[in-house]
């Protein structure tokens, strides 16, 4: 279970706060998959961050008891003057006490990625979708109650796409759950059962797909959202 | 216990990394950490010998019986200690932002690795140029070992303090940073590093004994050399400047952190 309780977060703009969220209070039971759906800006990512603890909100708090992974996005993460091996490395020994087991991990990082030679060269040299899969395959390799993911299930080719289903799959079966920030519909309703949609500073939850559908419909494409969430006139 | 081996294992990760990027690569940076203070060492002794007519001038010269040498490494090093460790600890959120992902990691443990990483070098250090010294018959004793070593460790201790205030300062106003970088070089003029506090006139003594640096630099020397007695340098005022800057640095990222590392 994730409670987020009374969670405020604003950012400092020359106008201003611009506030993504305002005293969002929601709980995410016990087991369940959630889809995060929005267009860009909704704060999708935002979300994540909050969840995987790399922002912290404003006021109010984000209350759980399970491990919940880092935000796994095209973006973050790194530190890109490390190799991919050295980055491996490193959150393998922040994270795992055994040294075997570090070495087990880093070799099936090595192979998942597919990354070949551009394992040993600096982080800052890939392209996002290479650090997509780096930031992927790396959160894999460790268990987690909470995987987050922003948008990377759709990285790489056909063969990329279908092994990373099928290992996502299979951490499922295994009883973790994800958190999954995407613009496509479909992808969400493969994985998740639960939608959750950021509008106008409020999180809305739904259950059932149709009433997503009809609402992502209504809010996304006929576009007031950014209008009612920036100025207001 | 558990959080305890946790730090220490996060740490020693953050120290590896830092290590790294650091001296990895291009290793310029460990050739810069000993070029800088021997450069400096030998400009100083040269202005000395244009002073005295000739460089032999500069280096046999006594600065209240201690060697001219001797005295400015004794000045440089716990110098270097305290303006290194404040600049690394102070680009620490910067340099590490990407790693604050992993939840293991939190900011101490980087700002924790960058120190000890610069109490690594300065014992290297020490030992380089003190030796390098000795083998060119720049001989002394050391008055109180034990009193030197915690004269440094305070010190040590008051870097981290002030680092852990500026890298939270500059992170909340950027503009901060030049007006730090000038306090530095001020600092370095105004800190005893090439002069005794005994060389200033008394009555304009008043002037430099605010500066708590200069302080700390001439009690070290004290500890170190025998006749060398400083009366205007108080161990009560650097005990209760290490206080307060650790106080300051740690209730700042207390309260600040969680901002800091939030804006993007």
């Amino acid at each position: 279970m994730i409670e987020l309780r009374g969670l405020t977060k604003f950012y400092k703009t020359k106008n201003g706060r611009h506030y993504v969220y305002r005293n969002v209070n929601v709980i995410f039971p016990e087991g369940k998959n959630i889809g995060v759906i929005g267009p860009n800006g909704a704060g999708k990512s935002t979300l994540l961050r909050l969840i995987g603890k790399i922002e912290y909100p404003n006021e109010g708090k984000i209350i759980t008891n399970k491990r919940i992974s880092f935000p796994v996005g095209f973006q973050g993460g790194f530190q890109g003057s490390l190799t991919g091996r050295e980055l491996a490395k490193f959150v393998m020994n922040v994270y795992l006490t055994d040294e075997e087991e570090c070495k087990e991990k880093i070799k099936w990082i090595y192979e998942f990625t597919e990354l070949g030679r551009y394992f040993d060269m600096p982080v800052k040299t890939y392209s996002t979708g290479m650090r997509a899969r780096l930031a992927f395959g790396i959160s894999m390799a460790l268990d987690f109650d909470y995987y987050l993911l922003d948008e990377v299930t759709a990285v790489g080719d056909a063969e990329f796409k279908r092994k990373s289903h099928h290992i996502l799959q299979e951490k499922l079966t295994k009883g973790a759950n994800i958190i999954l920030a995407s613009h496509s519909l479909e992808l969400v309703k493969k994985f998740c059962d639960l939608i959750v949609i950021p509008y106008k500073g409020d999180i809305i939850l739904f259950t059932n797909f149709k009433e997503v559908e009809e609402f992502y419909q209504k809010v996304c494409f006929e576009g007031p959202i950014f209008r009612e969430n920036g100025d207001r006139t | 216990m558990r959080a305890l081996t946790q730090l220490y294992r996060v740490v020693i990760a953050l120290l590896v990394r830092e290590l790294k990027t650091r001296f990895g690569k291009y290793r310029l940076g460990f050739i810069w950490a000993f070029l800088e203070p021997m450069l400096l060492m030998s400009v100083f002794i040269g202005i000395r010998g244009i002073m005295a007519g000739s460089i032999r001038g500069g280096i046999e010269r006594f600065i209240y019986h201690i060697e001219y040498p001797l005295f400015l490494a004794s000045g440089l090093l716990p110098f270097f200690l305290f303006r290194h460790s404040v600049t690394q600890l102070m680009n620490t959120i910067t340099a590490n932002r990407g790693l604050f992902a992993y939840q293991p990691v939190k900011p101490i443990d980087a700002f924790l690795a960058r120190w000890f990483l610069e109490g690594l070098i300065f014992i290297v250090l020490w030992i380089f140029i003190f030796g390098a010294l000795y083998k060119l018959n720049f001989t002394f004793e050391i008055k109180n070992p034990l009193g030197l070593i915690a004269m440094y460790f305070l010190f040590y201790l008051f870097s981290f303090g002030i680092g852990l205030i500026f890298s939270i300062a500059v992170e909340l106003f950027d503009e901060l940073r030049n007006i730090i970088s000038i306090i530095m070089l001020l600092l370095f003029f105004l800190s005893g590093i090439f002069f005794s506090i005994l060389q200033i006139p008394e009555r304009y003594r008043i002037f430099l004994l605010w500066n708590p640096v200069l302080h700390f630099i001439e009690l070290c020397r004290e500890n170190m050399f025998y006749l060398y007695e400083i009366e205007d340098c108080s161990y009560l005022y650097v005990i209760i400047a290490t206080l307060v800057s650790l106080f300051l640095g740690l209730s700042l990222y207390k309260l600040k952190i969680h901002e800091v590392i939030s804006e993007r």
